[in-house]
């Protein structure tokens, strides 16, 4: 990349959007940004790339915005609230139309000359420019990241008029959705909720969620209720990262502990741009259906909403009516309900030239507004309510940190006392909210219970939330300090003990579901590893777990430059091949490099170790990690690996797995030999008998009466037959009228058998 | 961090499923349990055991049963 360009992470999803549009309308953007010339640089990717830094080098010269209309200001400003400035452009047309802007000239103007770009998801061909494909199903708008980020304050618009100022307004602390994902981040960390292929919860797992005391009780400093409140918090938490769906696992998970980290300011931040732009949640109608086919149209009003009061001199209030007049008079399809409604308003407004008569003041017209107004704006922080002296109406206006979010500026921040928590000798913890915020919240959510939000809050230690301290990296020690640091009064020492009781049970026994293991020649090498190994905050330390092995829960933590990198080996994949069957078929050779540690298992069972193939001792030498080994199979394995539960099944399958081979027969005969009461053979003293023609000894193998006396058939008229059985084969040839000349066996006398030793045909090969 | 004398030759083995004991005497106590032991895939030293991942739940049930409180590490 040359410099100036801007690579992909910088541009975002304005950069993958200009990745995708023809060549032709790159040239179009290019020309309105270059001199005609200049020379066009050739490829999407390249040019995409510097209209994104040409952008970005104008953006950073002074008064870059004076050139812009007070709409594309404006504009600008509203699309930034979104977050990574990337949104639904038919919902934003309905963001637009709400302060009075026209989204048909304002968006064309700026995605003509690249300040957005549209994105339809796959390629914007020739047919239609992106100023015009805007307007299609789906398409989306993103703003370039540095000009939506730098405008400081909306330009004046209309602004609303001002009513009697009231007296005492209130503010809330802005906690209360975090300490409702906070509790929905904890049962999702003792239980993960599963859900459908279609991303829908289970049955059970919605009813415990919904049901939840906690998460559904009532909130105590409210002017309106928040519909669906459950389901808010959770959708919620998942824009900001504290909830993890992982739609190929099929579950809901808490995120790990480390995502509660940011500072209060940030925290109020990303959660007003995560409530601000929620689309599948409405202040009236709660969540969205899933199988809704349309999209809700007031989610997009409420930047519009934030914007307008935003303008109203700083300490002026407005009522929720005024605000829902000052939005009818710009677009009398505000308060659709969804996305095609708003659309229709706005085009009868352009065919007939007058809007439909509509009173925006109806008690049903104002619901959503006021559900935003009164829940959303004030649950969030951003906004002060307080009640006008003689009507008795709601007023509204801005907070500080609600001004702060809209003008980009800095919120006055919130004192906090350290001391706010009481902790009892019956494990419950009374802590007032003054004491807390957002990254407090969090960590205190790993290892206390919440049990009840309201004025105060009420929180309990228990077995399982400790657990859950120990499961998120937290330890004994660090639990008590931080209840120390925030209690008013001493730790009770019957909490002390309950934590270190849990937490030694606790790190008792532990799964570790994908760790990675870093395998040593000797115990040596692995310490001095361990001696050099950097200490890192946040980080858990390896741990031995064997002579040769250190055990590390994430593989990136491993610090790489200490090593030289025998082998590697990924339990997720099909095992390797990795040994070598001798030719004696009872000796096998690992390749260690291509090994694992379940191979040596298997073989600990299957064979003894009769040394290193390179030529050390078996126990050590560097060859453990990178040479070769060299196992035996002996009768006492074989029993061994027999005794264990192996099957001559299991070891066939062992052999075409590890060593791509049929079982060698050294190996089966080994097997053979440990069958108790099996004889593997037995000797006998033969005779060859010839027939005179081949046809006779056809005859005296397929008569039922001469057929059990012979034994393997060598030739046509050649067959083997048993001494012992000769006299009695003797007999049946007599009865069929046929001679045997056995001369000198003629006078034996020995054992001499008159029937076969085994079941008839039993020789017959 | 100190720079060691030369680099150390290692083999990784990555996304291990292993369930690590506090001593001897509770891995024993697991290895002779028929329902954890059918679990157990391997025995890399006296306190680490390899085990299926696929029966994770089973495995913390099972071992829930025996009176362990497991620390399940994803």
């Amino acid at each position: 990349m040359s410099r100036g360009e801007i690579d992909r992470a910088d541009a975002g999803a304005y950069g993958e959007a200009l990745r995708r549009y023809a060549t032709p309308w790159l040239r179009a953007v290019w020309s309105r940004l270059e001199p005609a010339d200049a020379p066009l640089p050739e490829g999407v990717e390249r040019l995409s790339s510097l209209i994104a830094s040409r952008i970005q080098s104008r953006l950073e010269q002074p008064g870059w915005d004076e050139a812009l209309t007070a709409d594309e200001r404006t504009t600008l400003r509203l699309l930034t609230m979104f977050e990574r400035s990337e949104c639904l452009a038919a919902g934003f047309a309905h963001t637009l139309r709400c302060v009075g802007i026209d989204p048909d000239v304002v968006l064309t103007a700026l995605t003509e000359r690249g300040t957005a770009a549209v994105s339809t998801g796959v390629l914007i061909g020739r047919d239609a420019p992106p100023w015009e494909v805007w307007r299609r199903p789906g398409a989306r708008l993103a703003g370039h990241p540095g000009a939506t980020g730098r405008l400081t304050r909306a330009l004046p618009m209309q602004t609303c008029a001002l009513i009697n100022a009231p007296a005492g307004g209130r503010e809330a602390d802005g906690l209360e959705p975090f300490l409702r994902i906070a509790s929905l981040w904890q049962r999702l960390a003792d239980a993960p909720a599963r859900v459908t292929r279609q991303g829908l919860l289970f049955k059970r797992d919605r009813e415990r969620i919904e049901d939840d005391p906690v998460l559904a009780s009532a909130i105590a400093d409210s002017f309106e209720p928040l519909p669906d409140m459950p389901a808010l918090w959770l959708e919620l938490g998942r824009r900001l990262g504290l909830i993890d769906f992982e739609p190929d696992a099929e579950r809901i998970d808490a995120a790990p502990a480390e995502a509660w980290s940011g500072s209060a300011e940030s925290w109020s931040r990303r959660l007003a741009s995560a409530w601000l732009t929620l689309d599948v949640w409405h202040e009236v109608g709660g969540i969205r259906r899933e199988d809704a086919e349309t999209t809700l149209a007031f989610p997009y009003a409420r930047p519009a909403i934030l914007i307008a009061l935003a303008t109203l001199p700083k300490d002026e209030w407005t009522s929720i009516e005024q605000l829902a007049e000052w939005l009818q008079a710009n677009h009398p399809g505000w308060n659709a309900l969804t996305l095609e409604e708003s659309e229709r308003a706005a085009r009868r407004i352009d065919e007939d030239g007058e809007p439909a008569s509509n009173d925006a003041t109806t008690p049903s017209n104002l619901e959503a507004l006021r559900g935003f107004l009164l829940g959303v704006l004030y649950q969030s922080g951003l906004a002060q309510v307080a009640v006008e002296p003689f009507a008795g109406t709601a007023c509204m206006r801005l907070s500080s940190a609600g001004r702060a979010f809209v003008e980009g500026g800095t919120a006055t921040p919130r004192e906090c006392p350290d001391k706010f928590m009481w902790i009892q000798p019956n494990l419950d913890v009374i802590a007032y909210r003054q004491g807390l915020e957002p990254e407090l919240i969090g960590r205190l959510s790993r290892f206390l219970d919440w049990t009840q939000l309201g004025a105060a809050l009420q929180m309990k230690l228990t077995k399982t939330s400790v657990e859950r301290g120990i499961d998120g990296g937290l330890t004994a020690a660090s639990m008590i300090e931080a209840l120390e640091r925030h209690a008013s009064r001493e730790v009770p020492s019957g909490a002390i003990e309950a934590i270190r009781g849990w937490s030694r049970r606790r790190e008792r026994v532990t799964l570790y579901l994908s760790s990675t293991l870093v395998e040593f020649a000797d115990a040596a090498e692995r310490d001095r590893a361990l001696a050099a190994w950097p200490a890192t905050e946040g980080e858990a330390a390896p741990r031995i777990v064997g002579e040769r092995l250190l055990l590390v829960e994430r593989a990136s933590d491993i610090p790489f430059a200490l090593f030289r990198l025998a082998g590697s080996r990924d339990y997720r994949r099909p095992s390797e091949r990795c040994c070598e069957v001798g030719s004696d078929g009872v000796s096998i050779t690992i390749d260690l490099s291509l090994s694992d540690l379940l191979v040596e298992a298997e073989l600990a069972r299957l064979a003894d170790e009769a040394g290193d193939a390179s030529g050390s001792s078996p126990s050590g030498g560097s060859s453990r990690v990178g040479g070769r080994r060299r196992f035996e199979i002996t009768p006492r394995s074989i029993a061994r690996a027999l005794e264990a539960g192996w099957t001559s099944t299991t070891i066939e399958h062992w052999f075409e797995r590890r060593a791509g081979t049929p079982i060698p027969p050294a190996v089966a005969l080994l097997i053979e030999g440990n069958r108790p009461g099996r004889r593997a053979c037995t000797v006998e003293r033969t005779l060859i008998v010839r027939t005179r023609s081949s046809e006779i000894l056809d005859g005296l193998f397929q008569h039922p009466r001469t057929r059990p006396y012979f034994g393997e058939r060598l030739g046509p008229a050649v067959a083997v037959v048993v001494e012992s059985v000769l006299p009695g084969l003797r007999v049946e040839m007599s009865a069929l009228g046929l001679e045997l000349d056995a001369g000198e066996f003629d006078d034996h006398d020995g054992a001499a058998e008159t029937a076969p030793r085994d079941e008839p045909g039993s020789r017959n090969h | 961090m100190t720079p060691p004398r030369s680099r150390i030759p290692v083999k990784l083995h990555k996304n291990v499923s292993l369930l690590v004991v506090a001593d001897e005497f509770v891995a024993r106590e697991i290895l002779a349990r028929k329902s954890l032991s059918r679990m157990v895939i391997g025995q890399v030293s006296p306190t680490a055991l390899l085990v299926e991942t696929e029966e994770e739940e089973s495995l913390v049930e099972e071992l829930k049963r025996l009176g362990h409180a497991p620390r399940v590490v994803r």
